[in-house]
């Protein structure tokens, strides 16, 4: 039993009126002369204990009409019950089965815990009323109790992170469009601060085939809907969520591998409650553990991998098991090439610096001298890969340009620009804190850039281009245009550059559940360890539900890997508290609740369970005619 | 309506006790009830039994038919009926209680005190005695004796009762205990002794006097004079019940004890009943709302009966 007013509980303490007033209210009552008295004497003492026993039983009666009252007030609701009913409701269910639905609080996973309130409600929803579930991958599915407790049946954790938010206005808009006069809107969930805030135009935007009923849009963009007055019913599991650690970032430094190895930086978050435990992160690759280490939560720790043979590899970095197992595993792909083949024209050409610095990394066995599969130059003729340097003579610009555009690049030398300023390059961090004194802008042909063309800037003009095949760098690689070739990160940078960025990275694609991907050119399926699917060349895809490595083939070539990993902040169970949840949804009517019979007594607003105030009040009324009948002495019945 | 008919045709002892009061004092009262009461009778309900004639006198309603004289009426076409010696050797007594509690009423505008409904009713006792030339006389008391009228049967009797009756107003305490033997020394010679009072007193010595007088060869009855809020208890949620006459008081909800106050009085009036039926004296319950008449032909049944 719950009360939907327990502070008229309070009202309780009117119970001990009647009492005082039997016990305290003795004042001297009225004199009526009476010559009978001895008959009144003989009566009162032969009716002594009759008439005790009567007050007695008229204040237990008083008392019990108070409390009956009071607790009517409080509005008690039991489940079950005779004629538990309600009007015609559009109910949309917000399932939140995401990557965290999975952690086990108290001994019970919490996906089971919603899903047994799911069921109960779909098990009271009648014929009349219009259903929706929304589950992680954002599609409202419309359908009878019977269908959706099937559907229900069939969830388990989605490594697909819910906006709740969006989940919840895009239910308010169904109901605002289904014609019912009642809506409520469900959000089971273990409540995530993380699921609250917003994505906005998320990776459901692109899923809305799946919504029902036929016609109406359900994607997440399309929704504009209003919650006001929306009753907005929240459960969430009792208790506090569990200490967590996952797994959340697992990235191959550098993204493309020479034979001699590389390193995986592995991060390990869960929020603050997880923070203080230190935790075994193991690295395998190809099924084979290579190496451990142990990090607290919240920090990162970078393991050495071994040499590995040319060619694509998968491997994962797992931590120690958890109340939540399915972010203790992160999946990454790397792919390991042989060192490239560079050639040069001239010292002149290339710099003094570079040259040196080619020579010092074929020392190395890092590149390997001689033509092949990169060509550094003041040029882009010639086949495979180029890297096209300012010439140092300026007359030579205009052929260069020619050149570039006779390639098909869409880049060009532009006017010269003397200022000092610092590269900013996020995918090139070689050259992170390297500064720029002279430099020729590189314009794009036409005044439009293509996205992911520019690698570096200096002083917001693109410094560091790749166009293809072809990367173009804006400043000659001498001390006096940049200072570069003066600092440690220039024989990195130098590697980089042939191995990795004029080659075209590693061809690796990080992607979470559900995402699109834009695949290459090139790419005509997507294979797993046990399925392949057929993609259009160019096309634009929904990252798969489940994490792991897929291979991106071009015919029976493997190209490039996509590597699906969970939402870092699935990780992060931290719970948001009830203020931020109706501060979240202001205007809507929101009831926050973790306790199962408090859900159930408001679901449909109350009206289909048994209320008992009106029982409780027809009992009270009963007890206040019978106090009414023993006060007047039985008159009615005498009469 | 049936007021107003019985006011037409003279019954007054058919009327409402208050009604017939507001008429006029003790003496009309009484004589209106009498001659009502009389007409509604075939014979008197108090009567002599010497069998030696002494005169005529006019027959009145009420008188036996076996006391016509047959032969006036054949000569003279008038009834008379014969008087003999010894019925007017009667002496009868009224012995009025006129203790303060038989001054109280219980609605003053419904019914009369229990004083004046008794005053009224002895009245009209005394002239149906009066009339049958019996002695009558008067004992008012309380603690003490009141008034004396002694019993006589000449012209001016009742006149001298009625005019003793209205001169008493109901005062002091009742100890009919104490009072009875001083009425049985004044009761020298057998006779008729009719107590009325409310009987709020202690009822085995009361009866051990009226068992004495009894005892001495009078003929006793009692009538037991009870306004209607005595029976029926009314009054606030709770009061405190004051005896005007000791001062007892008793803290009391009329709803509570309602019914079994009901169920005690009629407990007293039956052991009051009781009582006198097995010492042989004729007990009447009387309420003061009750017609004068009604309770006359209650206790001229129970004579009947009693033959």
């Amino acid at each position: 039993m719950v009360f939907l007013s327990p502070l008229a509980l309070f009202g309780l303490g009117a119970a001990v009126v009647p009492p005082l007033l039997h016990f305290f209210q003795r004042r001297e009552p009225p004199v009526v002369a009476f010559p009978a008295v001895r008959y009144l004497q003989e009566t009162k003492r032969d009716a002594q204990r009759t008439v005790q026993l009567q007050h007695l039983l008229l204040m237990l009666l008083r008392i019990l009409a108070v409390v009956l009252i009071v607790l009517a007030a409080a509005r008690p609701v039991v489940t079950g019950g005779v004629g538990a009913h309600h009007e015609p409701t559009a109910l949309v269910i917000v399932f939140d089965h995401s990557l965290s639905s999975g952690a086990v609080q108290a001994g019970t996973r919490v996906l089971d815990d919603l899903a047994a309130r799911a069921r109960e409600t779909l098990r009271e929803a009648q014929d009349g009323d219009a259903v929706w579930l929304i589950g992680a991958d954002g599609i409202a599915r419309r359908g009878t109790p019977a269908d959706l407790l099937v559907e229900v049946s069939r969830l388990a954790p989605d490594a697909r992170r819910l906006d709740l938010d969006a989940a919840v206005r895009q239910g308010a808009r169904l109901i605002a469009t289904s014609g019912y006069a009642r809506g409520e809107i469900h959000v089971l969930s273990d409540l995530q601060r993380s699921a609250l805030q917003s994505t906005g135009n998320s990776q459901q935007s692109t899923t809305g085939e799946r919504c029902a009923p036929p016609g109406v849009d359900c994607r997440l963009s399309a929704v504009d809907s209003s919650l006001g007055g929306l009753p907005i019913l929240v459960y969430h599991p009792r208790g506090d969520p569990p200490p967590n650690r996952g797994a959340v970032l697992a990235r191959p430094t550098p993204s493309l591998w020479l034979p001699g190895g590389g390193s995986v930086r592995v991060g390990v978050g869960g929020g603050p409650a997880g923070a203080a435990a230190r935790t075994t992160v193991t690295l395998a690759i190809d099924a084979r553990s290579l190496a451990r280490a142990l990090v607290t939560g919240g920090g990162e720790v970078e393991l050495n991998a071994p040499a590995l043979a040319p060619g694509w590899h998968a491997g994962t970095v797992s931590l120690d098991a958890d109340e939540l197992r399915a972010d203790d595993r992160r999946a990454f792909a790397v792919r390991v090439v042989v060192p490239a083949a560079v050639s040069f024209g001239s010292a002149a050409e290339i710099g003094s610096f570079a040259q040196e610095a080619l020579g010092v990394l074929a020392a190395a066995g890092r590149v390997r001298l001689g033509a092949g599969d990169v060509r550094i130059g003041t040029s882009p003729a010639g086949g495979g890969a180029v890297v096209v340097v300012p010439p140092a003579d300026p007359s030579v610009f205009g052929a260069t340009n020619r050149a570039l555009e006779a390639a098909g690049v869409p880049w060009r030398f532009g006017a010269r620009r003397e200022r000092e300023d610092t590269l900013d390059a996020p995918a090139v961090p070689e050259l992170a804190g390297v500064r720029v004194r002279l430099r020729w802008q590189l314009e794009p042909v036409g005044g439009a850039e293509r996205p992911g063309d520019v690698l570096a800037r200096a002083g917001g003009d693109a410094w560091l281009v790749r166009s293809g095949r072809v990367v173009l760098l804006g400043s000659r690689l001498v001390p006096d245009e940049t200072t570069l070739p003066l600092t440690g990160a220039f024989l990195p940078f130098v590697g980089a550059l042939v191995n990795r960025i004029a080659r075209g990275e590693s061809g690796v694609i990080e992607a979470m559940p559900g995402d699109p991907v834009a695949l290459g050119d090139r790419v005509t399926a997507i294979a797993s360890a046990d399925s392949v699917m057929s993609v259009r060349p160019g096309a634009v895809v929904t990252a798969p539900a489940a994490p792991g490595v897929y291979a991106l083939r071009a015919g029976g070539d493997t190209i490039g890997m996509l590597v699906v990993g969970a939402d870092p902040r699935e990780s992060d169970l931290a719970r948001a508290a009830d203020a931020e949840v109706a501060a979240l949804w202001r205007g809507a009517r929101v009831s926050v609740t973790d306790n199962a019979n408090a859900y159930t007594a408001r679901r449909f607003r109350g009206a289909g369970r048994s209320e008992l105030t009106g029982p409780l009040l027809l009992v009270a009324l009963v007890v206040l005619i019978a106090e009414a009948f023993l006060a007047a002495g039985g008159r009615l019945k005498r009469t | 309506m049936t007021t107003l008919a019985s006011a037409r045709s003279g019954r007054l002892d058919l009327l409402d006790p208050r009604e017939v009061a507001s008429l006029g004092g003790i003496e009309v009262v009484a004589r209106g009830v009498v001659e009502g009461f009389l007409a509604g009778l075939h014979r008197s309900p108090f009567r002599g039994f010497s069998v030696e004639f002494a005169e005529h006198r006019p027959y009145q309603p009420g008188d036996e038919p076996r006391y016509l004289d047959w032969k006036v009426l054949g000569k003279r076409d008038r009834l008379y009926v014969k008087q003999y010696e010894e019925e007017t050797n009667l002496r009868a007594t009224v012995v009025l209680d006129v203790s303060a509690s038989m001054g109280w009423v219980g609605d003053a505008e419904r019914t009369l005190t229990k004083f004046d409904y008794a005053a009224r009713l002895a009245a009209a006792i005394a002239l149906i005695l009066v009339r049958q030339r019996d002695a009558t006389g008067l004992i008012a008391y309380d603690e003490t004796i009141r008034a004396l009228v002694p019993p006589r049967a000449r012209a001016g009797q009742w006149p001298l009762l009625v005019r003793t009756l209205g001169e008493l107003t109901p005062a002091g305490r009742t100890a009919a205990e104490r009072a009875l033997p001083r009425v049985i020394e004044l009761l020298k010679r057998r006779g008729m002794v009719i107590l009325i009072s409310d009987l709020l007193v202690d009822r085995e010595r009361s009866l051990q006097a009226m068992r004495y007088l009894r005892h001495r060869g009078h003929q006793v009855s009692v009538y037991h004079v009870m306004d209607p809020a005595e029976q029926e208890l009314q009054g606030p949620a709770e009061a405190r019940y004051v005896d005007p006459e000791t001062g007892d008081s008793v803290v009391a909800s009329a709803a509570d004890l309602r019914r079994a106050y009901r169920a005690t009085v009629s407990g007293v009036v039956a052991a009051w009943r009781r009582a006198c039926r097995t010492s042989g004296i004729s007990y009447h319950h009387i309420l003061t709302d009750m017609p004068f008449g009604t309770a006359l032909r209650r206790s001229a049944d129970a004579r009947a009966r009693a033959g």
